[in-house]
């Protein structure tokens, strides 16, 4: 069928009466799982799929996607209102969402996370639409050595997050990447830094150290400074209808901020596309770009919108680039995209290059289901943003212990591991210690989360291409970009040092 | 909620205000607490009990290896049977069970209750099997080749004997292909023995069954391949043969099925006995051992690797389980393994299936784990990558 | 402080180097690569924080430390503790009576909370863990290793 015809038809189908009502109970479902601290849209496929035998695909595909997409909405509310990830890719949304929280702007935040999340989606749906046709020859271009340059260039963003202190952010960065390195390695079955703790043949689990870095930390910070969330100091708590103002407000920025959302969910979405390397640093890397092309610099960590509208839009964006690309080679790019297909199998849905040609209508079902999925996911986040943000400004005594159980639970059921527990303490001491003594711990993450990818792919590009996989064109032009980057940061620290100097004289 | 911030934000209590804690204070107030602490613990316990006891439902007591006459049938109805599944939710072995459990729900009047213990390739959910109560009342489903391989290079972490294990059953062995890529230039098993220049087979981990397949085949046919380990996962595998840079990989037929049906790879070689019902043009390695140079050893080697591959994913509870639970769940296992709504619900899931019994289980992983010495010694060196 | 925190830093890179110098070649190349200038940024992090902590007299600010009266200090380290208790009472006891319990134990004795609030909280959160996960998502909470041991369980 052609394009307009699957479009309408797809459309349709979505608000049809035998599936809107899936897409509504997976949109909530999915927004209540990315609250919860520690699960995340992995967690939320494997709950849908024993519901899907037996469904209609139509149905079926609402269920799965809905749930999915709405996951990091969810979390980002957790992390602005709590300090806490909900998922990993919320992980950037820490660095200016909670400072936005302090000084009273809770529902300005939550307001443009949501917005945002929901831009950021719409645009990774549209792009999955577009690039799927296409999708054969781009994502080709991505093996070994183009993964490995690109997790470089990924990692240089550690120096434009940490600007203000070089040193100490390049040692959280090689931290985490050391890190990444714990854990058996396939390739010559050698035990990494394990210790000989059975517990760790397989590494850190992501989860639980996340956990740990920001949201234990965070909880330790409040008990030792027994404060209550909005800062401690003033009882900014705000009345519903002020929040509920700012909610709209938070909307509206992410709208003015049209361009920058369009930016990062592009960003977002090209590297979710990009197998393996999953989608927390997308939204740290569109941190960055927010960052570096801000006229208000110095402003970000500390309650910048345009961070917070940067890292959501983005991580959104990333769902849709890495469904475009599983769908297109049936070949999941991460283990929640591996349940992703698993169900579409169960509902007797084809993957691969072909879908576009026969089943267009399902793809576009696809784009649509997300993007209403999103949009619910918004109305009904805007509905849980004042009842949560009371919560925040409960005596951090009553609120610690509640959320470090809830912490604590979320870390276990991962793996259903007590040494993840363990693995969040270690991680939450450290998170507190790094806090208080300024070292990034954004960095640490982005170093852990890409320092696997940096070992495998730099192993299997020379392996598959020779040392001198560097000289391939696109490797080196992207090179070349990691290089300029660099330089470019470290020459405006020279500077701006020098200008320091001469201001003090 | 609104409840609790008001009393959140209270315009009273000074008790809270800033105390000067020296340490005398300090170890004063630490003995009163400790008083009040004993009671306050009893009270809690008896308001936790009930809490407890609703987790303790879970929980059985082991019953004694008595050789009662108590009818086996009445001990299991609406009892919780615990399924160690050893791998994340969402993956294979999960829908199998997810797939299975109503059934043997159906023919043992048991509630199954899945419980993923994902780690250490599937290890750790063997391990947490081999201790686990012997009352029968926990099952688990274990990646049978595996372990197999991993005892016979003695890995580290295995507390585990995999003959020890009491079977129910098998669910599936998968059949082994060996699968090119539709853009390599190779379209049979033929042209790859003939290859003038070296092939590049890619695999996951090293010792892992990939990485086991493609070192054996290419000694037992003395194959030109260059074996290119350490992908992370088959996807990654799939995606570098789409680009070209590996002709192809051993893998199970299951996760091939659709790059094959859609035409993008090419099955040249398939493990197995007897041709796969859904792969009728391809020849299987015993076919093949007839233009072996030295037909002797690759009989002996295709016969081992044959038998690892038959352990395959089968059923086993704890070892010393009591001998008339075994009875009652193997034959329950045999009934919903031929219940024909289980066949139609595996099929429409695309899950294949090649049952084995129990007793035949214990056969099979007998001759798994006891093959000529020096072909066993061969297996080793491949595990370890020292071939 | 930062001069402690580098050290132990620095000594645990420099252990994970020794270690990692005993891995085969190809899983050692990447470790050492990275710990090469990681090594280098924490011995010059080292020299900074010397630089700076020259003003403070290191061995009053152990005492101090060390005789509680640090209070930012007791109630760190009293969290870590509690985590600690925690982990504990979930490994032994089970997740529902760990959770209860810590959170019993802090509301009430650490927070100063009323008795009943503190009970109805801790029951109350508990409860609505318990019906989220195991209810919900079939997610089975430790059980703890005392039950564990009288059923017979060898493993944990």
């Amino acid at each position: 069928m052609g394009i307009i015809e699957g479009l309408v038809s797809g459309f349709f189908q979505a608000i049809s009466l035998e599936v809107f009502p899936f897409l509504l109970v997976g949109a909530v479902f999915g927004l209540l799982i990315g609250v919860i601290p520690g699960l995340s849209g992995h967690f939320a496929m494997a709950m849908v799929i024993p519901f899907l035998y037996g469904m209609e695909p139509g149905a079926g595909i609402a269920f799965l996607l809905g749930a999915h997409s709405t996951v990091a909405q969810g979390g980002g509310l957790t992390a602005i209102l709590f300090s806490t990830p909900g998922t990993g890719q919320n992980a950037a949304t820490l660095l200016d969402g909670p400072p936005m929280r302090d000084q009273g702007l809770a529902g300005l935040a939550t307001g443009a996370a949501l917005a945002s999340c929901f831009l950021g989606a719409a645009f990774g749906a549209v792009a999955l639409a577009l690039l799927i046709p296409v999708l054969q020859q781009v994502v080709l271009f991505f093996g070994p050595p183009e993964i490995f340059v690109l997790a470089i260039l990924a990692l240089t963003f550690v120096a434009v997050l940490g600007k203000e202190d070089l040193t100490r952010s390049m040692i959280a960065g090689l931290s985490g990447l050391l890190l990444a390195m714990v854990g058996l390695d396939n390739v010559t079955n050698q035990e990494r830094f394990t210790f000989g703790l059975f517990e760790l043949r397989d590494g850190l689990s992501l989860v639980p150290v996340i956990l740990g870095l920001f949201a234990v930390a965070e909880m330790f910070d409040l008990w030792v400074r027994r404060g209550s969330l909005p800062g401690g100091l003033h009882a900014n708590r705000l009345s519903a209808k002020e929040t509920q103002k700012q909610i709209f407000q938070g909307i509206g920025a992410a709208f003015k901020h049209w361009w920058l959302v369009l930016r990062c969910s592009a960003i977002g979405a090209t590297m979710g596309l990009i197998p393996g390397l999953g989608s927390a640093p997308a939204a740290f890397v569109a941190y960055g770009h927010a960052k570096q092309s801000s006229k208000n610099k110095d402003t970000f960590g500390k309650g910048n919108i345009e961070g917070v509208i940067g890292s959501e839009a983005a991580n959104d964006a990333v769902e849709g680039g890495a469904l475009a690309s599983t769908l297109a080679f049936g070949i999941p790019g991460s283990s929640s995209m591996g349940i992703l297909l698993a169900g579409l199998f169960i509902l007797g849905v084809e993957t691969g290059p072909n879908i576009v040609t026969y089943n267009v209508d399902i793809v576009f079902l696809m784009l649509f289901t997300i993007i209403i999925g999103n949009l619910i996911g918004t109305v009904v986040g805007l509905f849980l943003v004042n009842p949560l943000s009371r919560a925040t400004s409960l005596r951090a005594s009553i609120l610690v212990p509640i959320l470090l159980v809830i912490v604590f639970t979320g870390a276990f059921a991962v793996n259903r591991s007590g040494f993840d527990i363990g693995v969040a303490i270690v991680f939450g001491v450290l998170g507190y210690l790094m806090k208080e003594l300024g070292y990034s711990r954004a960095a640490l993450l982005i170093g852990f989360v890409l320092g696997f990818a940096v070992d495998k792919n730099l192993y299997l590009a020379l392996q598959l291409s020779g040392p001198y996989f560097l000289l391939d064109p696109i490797p080196l032009t992207l090179a070349i970009i990691t290089l300029a980057f660099l330089g470019y940061n470290v020459w405006t620290i020279i500077r701006d040092k020098r200008r320091a100097k001469d201001n003090a004289r | 909620m609104l409840g609790l911030v008001k009393a959140a934000t209270p315009s009273a209590p000074p008790r809270r205000e800033s105390r000067r804690l020296s340490t005398r204070r300090y170890i004063a107030k630490v003995r009163r607490m400790t008083k009040s602490r004993v009671f306050a613990l009893s009270v809690s316990a008896l308001i936790l009990l009930p809490i407890m006891f609703g987790g303790l439902a879970g929980c059985q007591p082991s019953e004694k290896n008595k050789n009662t006459e108590f009818d086996v049938a009445s001990f299991y109805k609406g009892k919780k049977i615990k399924w160690i599944i050893p791998y994340s939710p969402g993956g294979g072995y999960d829908e199998y069970a997810r797939l299975l459990s109503p059934y043997l729900r159906k023919y043992t009047g048991a509630r199954f209750d899945i419980l993923n213990l994902p780690g250490a390739g599937g290890m750790r959910g063997a391990n947490e099997l081999f201790a686990s109560p012997s009352d029968g009342l926990t099952i688990g489903m274990i990646n049978g080749s595996a372990l197999v391989t991993n005892e016979l290079v003695g890995v580290k972490g295995a507390r585990y004997k995999i003959d020890e294990f009491e079977f129910l059953g098998r669910v599936v062995a998968d059949t082994h292909v060996l699968i090119v890529s539709n853009q390599s230039g190779y379209k049979s098993f033929e042209q790859i023995l003939n290859a003038e220049e070296e092939v590049k087979i890619g695999a996951t981990g090293l010792g892992g069954s990939t990485y086991l397949d493609a070192v054996i085949s290419k000694e037992a046919f003395a194959l030109n391949l260059k074996i290119i380990h350490g992908f992370d996962s088959s996807s990654v595998i799939r995606q570098a043969m789409l680009r070209g840079n590996i002709v192809g990989s051993w893998g199970s037929w299951g996760s091939a099925k659709d790059a094959v049906d859609d035409g993008r790879h090419i099955v040249v070689l398939q493990s197995g006995t007897e041709r796969n019902a859904d792969l009728p043009d391809v020849p299987t390695v015993f076919e093949m051992i007839e233009i072996s140079s030295n037909q002797e050893r690759t009989l002996a080697i295709v016969t081992a690797w044959e038998s690892l591959n038959a352990v395959g994913r089968p059923v086993a509870v704890a070892p010393g389980t009591p001998a008339d639970k075994i009875q009652f769940l193997r034959a329950a296992f045999d009934k919903a393994m031929h219940d024909p709504e289980l066949l139609k619900d595996l099929k429409q899931a695309g899950r294949a299936i090649s049952y084995a019994s129990g007793d035949e289980m214990s056969h099979i992983v007998e001759s798994a784990t006891t093959m000529p010495d020096d072909i066993e010694q061969l297996f080793v060196n491949a595990i370890k990558g020292e071939l | 402080m930062e001069l402690y925190f580098i050290v132990v830093v620095g000594l645990i890179v420099a252990a994970a180097f020794i270690s990692a110098s005993s891995y085969e070649f190809v899983s050692a190349r990447t470790p050492i690569v990275i710990m090469v200038p990681l090594m280098i940024l924490i011995g010059v992090q080292f020299v900074r924080a010397k630089k700076a902590s020259r003003s403070v007299d290191v061995r009053s600010v152990l005492s101090t430390v060390t005789k509680g009266d640090n209070k930012t200090f007791n109630r760190a380290v009293g969290f870590i503790g509690w985590m600690v208790l925690l982990l504990a009472l979930i490994v032994v006891a089970g997740h529902y009576v760990g959770i209860a319990a810590l959170m019993f134990i802090l509301l009430k004795f650490v927070s100063k909370e009323e008795m009943f609030f503190s009970l109805a909280l801790s029951a109350g959160v508990t409860l609505v863990i318990f019906m989220l996960f195991e209810l919900g998502f079939d997610v089975e909470l430790h059980r703890g290793a005392i039950f564990k041991i009288w059923a017979g369980d060898a493993g944990l």
